[in-house]
């Protein structure tokens, strides 16, 4: 009976301190799931109840040129930034393993710029990026100039060819120390005695790393590789930050960023910018699953 | 060649490029903290020079006291991520102590379901959200939007606490319940004392991606004197575009703090993201 009844207390204790989190679930999750599903079937301005349109909104997003322009962009951010990101991530990542005097400090200063303000961050490189004056273009010209080449520099955010490898640049520095983070806790579970056994039986550096630790490191690899796809997918503030004004070429509109454009800029087109959601969301699904299925072929788990 | 000469060599080469590479990755701050101390001019010198003739402090009191308050906005930016970070502890906490600790029909079902709202992205989200804070509650340009939900948990604070009272020993609970506690007398006086590591480390990220965003401000404020740090950087950039002195010392106003944060807790950071990919 005692039991029982401490076991009811339990109970009710259980969903007491659960209430908020499930309320949260419906409020901000589950609802609105179900909520952009059905707004993207519908005209919608916040102003008038939503009103049924089919697919419209659908029909529209095929045929909108800005948003193709915004996609491209984006995959040239996530091709620009997972491989280049990752692979200079795991070099810095090996250099960092080491017990060297002021390993700290080298940690320390690669991390910063994860942890800094975007906003920040993007208006540090606008200035960073300007023509006659910013900091790249005057040690480039440098260089150059060293080297007796006579060229002129392009002003980098401006330029509509230049201007999304300029985002990409800056979010590769910006996530560098993250990648570093988690390579870093990846290599510290390759076994030691394995690389050593390797040396004595006459391995090189090279093909100690290609051989041993690679093989070791895939999992974090694929891991840092799917949250960098992921994220890179909905990038919007660093591209955003480094805008000029007069883009008459949209160069680093992104989706995200005509997702806001649509819904919260202008007229409130709520439908049409829930279905850009879903697509975008739909994407992103689909390069996990896809993801996931190409992780068997190449992935060494221990 | 001798091993050991040829790891001397080896760990010297590395050293030069990593102390190389520090100064590049640093170059930008230190690009940031010269600029917001030199004159429009002296900005614009070329071949510029590194370091302020004179140090420009009147960039920062322009700051704090023309129409751009950033004393104003930093209080906003601090309140939005004290309250977020208090409220997401809590609840979070709450969920993960009932779902690692307390038995009741349906918990692993609900601990799946949390699991699984951590693959949705935002976007899907954003804009139901929206609607539901500005017509649903009338929250528009209010701070209410960018802080009320954390109240009401996350996956990943609920997953990372779960995780962490997981793993503390039973027999805790049981000496307690002899004692005559209520699972709520567990919960506030043993657990989560003993949590107190991982609260830290969510409580840092919570409150650098409170205080970090952009786009939650973006959609919500519209009057300047609600506007946190990062909404008002944008604003700054707008109105002062060409006066890159009073940009950059408007970023590093907006960045020390939470750079002291990360110094402060580093640990927790590296923790944190080691743990469960916690994004920075």
């Amino acid at each position: 009976m005692k039991t029982s009844r401490l076991a009811r207390a339990e109970m009710l204790w259980g969903y007491l301190f659960t209430a908020p989190a499930i309320v949260g679930l419906v409020l901000f999750t589950a609802g609105p799931i179900v909520a952009v599903v059905r707004y993207s079937f519908c005209e919608y301005n916040m102003l008038r109840p939503p009103e049924w349109t089919g697919f419209a909104n659908y029909e529209r997003l095929w045929a909108d040129p800005l948003f193709w322009k915004a996609l491209r962009n984006t995959l040239i951010y996530v091709a620009g930034t997972v491989p280049l990101g990752i692979a200079l991530a795991l070099a810095f990542a090996l250099l960092l393993d080491r017990s060297l005097r002021g390993i700290k400090l080298f940690r320390t200063i690669f991390f910063l710029p994860v942890v800094s303000p975007v906003v920040a961050v993007g208006l540090i490189w606008s200035w960073i990026y300007q023509r006659d004056t910013g900091l790249l273009n005057l040690a480039l010209g440098k260089m150059l100039g060293a080297a007796g080449i006579e060229a002129t520099l392009p002003a980098w955010t401006v330029n509509e060819h230049t201007a999304i490898w300029a985002v990409v640049l800056m979010a590769i520095w910006k996530g560098l120390g993250y990648n570093i983070v988690i390579l870093l806790a990846g290599l510290q579970e390759v076994p030691r005695d394995l690389a050593e056994a390797a040396e004595i039986d006459g391995a090189g550096p090279w093909q100690r790393f290609r051989h041993v630790t690679l093989p070791m490191l895939s999992p974090t690899l694929f891991f840092v590789a799917v949250i960098a796809t992921i994220g890179g997918f909905q990038v919007f503030e660093p591209a955003y930050m480094l805008r000029v004004a007069e883009d008459y070429n949209f160069s680093v509109h992104t989706v995200v960023w005509h997702i806001y454009e649509t819904a919260f800029i202008g007229r409130s087109q709520m439908g049409y910018a829930s279905a850009m959601g879903v697509v975008l969301a739909l994407i992103i699904f689909a390069l996990t699953a896809v993801q996931l299925a190409v992780q068997r072929r190449w992935v060494h788990f221990r | 060649m001798n091993p050991r000469v040829r790891r001397r060599l080896s760990d010297a080469a590395a050293w030069s490029v990593l102390a190389v590479s520090s100064v590049a990755m640093a170059a930008p701050f230190l690009w940031m903290l010269a600029t917001s101390l030199k004159t429009p001019e002296e900005a614009a010198a070329v071949p510029p020079t590194l370091w302020p003739r004179e140090p420009q402090w009147e960039n920062f009191r322009v700051l704090f006291t023309s129409e751009l308050h950033a004393g104003r906005m930093f209080l906003n930016s601090f309140q939005v991520a004290w309250l977020a970070t208090a409220g997401t502890l809590l609840s979070c906490s709450m969920a993960a102590f009932a779902l690692a600790r307390l038995r009741f029909p349906g918990r692993n079902l609900l601990f799946v379901v949390f699991l699984a709202t951590l693959m949705i992205p935002w976007q899907v989200t954003w804009i139901p959200v929206y609607v539901l804070m500005t017509r649903g509650l009338g929250w528009k340009d209010t701070l209410l939007p960018l802080w009320v939900p954390a109240l009401f948990g996350n996956g990943f604070g609920i997953f990372l606490l779960r995780q962490f009272f997981l793993g503390l020993p039973k027999d805790l609970e049981n000496a307690a319940v002899i004692d005559g506690c209520t699972p709520l007398g567990i919960y506030w006086r043993i657990a989560l004392p003993l949590a107190k590591p991982a609260l830290v480390t969510l409580g840092v990220f919570t409150f650098l991606w409170s205080w970090n965003d952009l786009l939650g401000p973006l959609i919500y404020l519209t009057s300047l004197e609600k506007f946190p740090l990062t909404a008002g950087l944008t604003f700054l950039q707008g109105q002062h575009g060409g006066n890159w002195p009073l940009q950059m010392a408007g970023a590093l106003i907006a960045t020390v703090p939470v750079v002291a944060l990360y110094l402060l807790a580093q640990e927790a950071f590296v923790k944190g993201i080691t743990m469960t990919g916690l994004k920075g």
